[in-house]
């Protein structure tokens, strides 16, 4: 299935649900006041947004996500590069490789990502 | 409802010439400090709000303007073919309904979307419906900038942002935007809204910047730079950091230099020099006849003053009658003289020519012919009415002046109103004129001068002789 868009300011939203779920949805809106800074409508009206599109669900008010935080950012992904670099995905690395110093850490995390990948 | 159009239609007529006087003026005064563009501005803001304006001589504004009228309406081309006053009025309602309406949508469609922005700190937030920072929010306003900000950039943002909120720029731009929306039939008021939205920026550059380094400057203006939208938004729109001549502002970022004490002063001199001539009305006094229209159908009898006045003050325009709303009585129009007579104007307490005249009086004129109830009255006058003397003008030099009347007359004499009607009682909203000028002597046609007259209606007492130096013609019917 199509991973669905999130928005940015959803996207946020996401992280803190990801992060403490599953929760209620009362005390999700006390978060996203603290944390976000939202009111306790637009926390609702957001809960309801993503509930339709598919990527929360809301049940006897316990929050539970239905897509994972990696599954969001591999889609985010994919539009940046299908959009940004016309679907080249080595463009995309070394576009990135190019402004950013990786530091070695960073490169041997890569490696290993990589090799993991070929064995599958 | 016309009669309030019309007055507004007058009165934009009149700010009109101010704001392209201070179009003018902020050119010439590049140099000063930008925040003078406030004192400006504000002159044009009252002379668009404010229907009440002191008579001075030394006012600027030319008499002849704002002098429209629901006679003229009528008779102008678009009169003849059947639109009248109503009609406008309903069309104008219509824009601003339309204005206010649109602008309303947009504020709650914006306010829906920053519902769920982010706060970064304090009163910054974050959303990514945003394109370029700007401010919103009237009680409690906050900042809204995008995603993609870096730190540089946002620490100029706030910095420019607050110095909007703390001159109170969200305001000014609000109340700015609904005095267009009332005279959006003006294109130059349009023009000056544009211009205050531009100079608004501007000013709130110079704010930022005059404390800051060459350095500090030129990030502010990348940051401006990287910022700025090229769509325009003329509806209104929260007070925005890129919106308005990017090039312009970043030039006069770069280049900015405090300026000299004499240039202030010269701002400081401008502006006063500007207020006392644009925010008075001239003191001309025009005395107009008006027609009788159909529509009065209290009138019974006319009777008409003519007055030259000195200046060419003499409109020959028709003045259309109007019932006072006021008033209960009957309203006489007077006829008009094609003799350049001038008609006694009724000013209505709206004020359809605000300087003027304030004065809607029950005076009764001598030799004005009130209605059929009161004709009488009219014609043997009053004792307050006092015969109009060749007497020396009191100021010989000053300009025509508004005639007036006294207190019970119905004929108001004024100039800037086309409008003249007798009214027969008390209007008790009216407040104390002073004389009337008499224009009435029926055959009596004296020379006077206007301004005289008017200065002289102005301090005197009933019973005082009003001092007249233009012939008068009394044409009774």
């Amino acid at each position: 299935m199509e991973t669905p868009k999130v928005f940015e300011s959803e996207y946020r939203f996401c992280l803190l649900l990801w992060e403490h779920e599953p929760i209620k949805s009362t005390e999700l809106v006390k978060l996203c006041q603290e944390e976000l800074g939202w009111k306790k409508a637009t926390t609702y009206t957001v809960i309801k947004r993503l509930q339709e599109r598919g990527i929360l669900k809301n049940e006897n008010t316990i929050v539970k996500s239905l897509v994972s935080k990696s599954e969001v950012q591999a889609a985010e992904i994919d539009e940046l590069v299908e959009r940004t670099f016309e679907g080249s995905v080595p463009a995309f690395v070394a576009a990135f490789t190019r402004r950013k110093d990786l530091s070695k850490d960073e490169l041997a995390q890569i490696r290993e990502m990589l090799d993991s990948y070929a064995e599958d | 409802m016309s009669k309030l159009f019309l007055e507004l239609v007058n009165m934009s007529l009149t700010a009109g010439i101010l704001i392209v006087v201070v179009i003018l003026a902020r050119h010439l005064l590049k140099r000063a400090p930008k925040n003078v563009i406030y004192v400006l501005w504000a002159m044009v803001a009252v002379r668009l709000v404010c229907p009440i304006a002191i008579k001075s001589s030394f006012s600027l504004v030319p008499s002849q303007i704002g002098k429209v009228s629901t006679r003229q309406v009528e008779s102008s081309f678009l009169g003849r073919a059947g639109v009248t006053a109503e009609h406008f009025t309903v069309l104008w309602i219509a824009g601003v309904l339309i204005m206010l309406g649109y602008s309303t949508v947009r504020y709650i469609q914006l306010y829906s979307r920053m519902c769920t922005a982010i706060r970064l700190q304090d009163d910054v937030w974050q959303s990514e419906y945003v394109i370029t920072p700007f401010v919103f929010g009237l009680r409690n306003p906050k900042i809204y900038v995008p995603y993609s900000i870096s730190d540089e950039e946002l620490q100029m943002v706030v910095a420019h942002e607050h110095a909007h909120l703390r001159q109170g720029d969200h305001i000014i731009k609000l109340i700015a935007f609904v005095i267009l929306s009332v005279y959006w039939f003006n294109p130059l008021v349009w023009v000056a809204y544009i211009l205050l939205c531009r100079d608004i920026e501007v000013a709130c550059d110079e704010r930022v910047v005059k404390n800051m380094s060459r350095r500090e400057r030129k990030v502010y203006s990348e940051a401006l730079l990287s910022l700025s939208v090229s769509g325009k938004s003329i509806a209104a729109c929260p007070v925005c950091f890129g919106e308005v001549g990017v090039k312009m502002r970043i030039r006069r970022i770069l280049s900015y230099k405090k300026s000299s004490l004499i240039t202030r002063a010269h701002a400081v001199v401008a502006c006063f020099t500007l207020a006392i001539c644009f925010l008075s009305n001239p003191e001309v006094a025009i005395v107009k006849q008006k027609l009788a229209t159909p529509k009065n159908k209290e009138v019974a009898k006319e009777t008409v003053f003519s007055q030259e006045s000195n200046a060419s003050e003499n409109a020959s325009e028709d003045v259309g009658t109007e019932e006072l709303t006021e008033e209960s009585e009957s309203t006489t129009s007077v006829a008009k003289a094609d003799n350049g007579a001038v008609a006694t104007k009724r000013t209505s307490t709206k004020k359809e020519m605000p300087s003027k005249q304030e004065r809607v009086q029950n005076t009764r004129v001598k030799g004005i012919v009130v209605s059929d109830d009161e004709e009488d009255e009219a014609i043997t006058g009053n004792p307050e009415q006092t015969e109009v003397g060749p007497s020396t003008p009191t100021d010989a030099d000053s300009d025509t002046q508004d005639v007036q009347q006294t207190p019970e007359d119905d004929i108001v004499l004024d100039e800037t109103n086309d409008e003249i009607s007798l009214i027969g009682k008390d209007d008790t909203e009216q407040e104390p004129v002073e004389e009337v000028s008499e224009p009435e002597l029926s055959e009596e046609a004296e020379e006077s001068n206007l301004e005289e007259l008017t200065e002289e209606l102005l301090s005197a007492d009933d019973d005082e002789p009003v001092v007249e130096e233009e012939p008068q013609e009394i044409i009774q019917e």
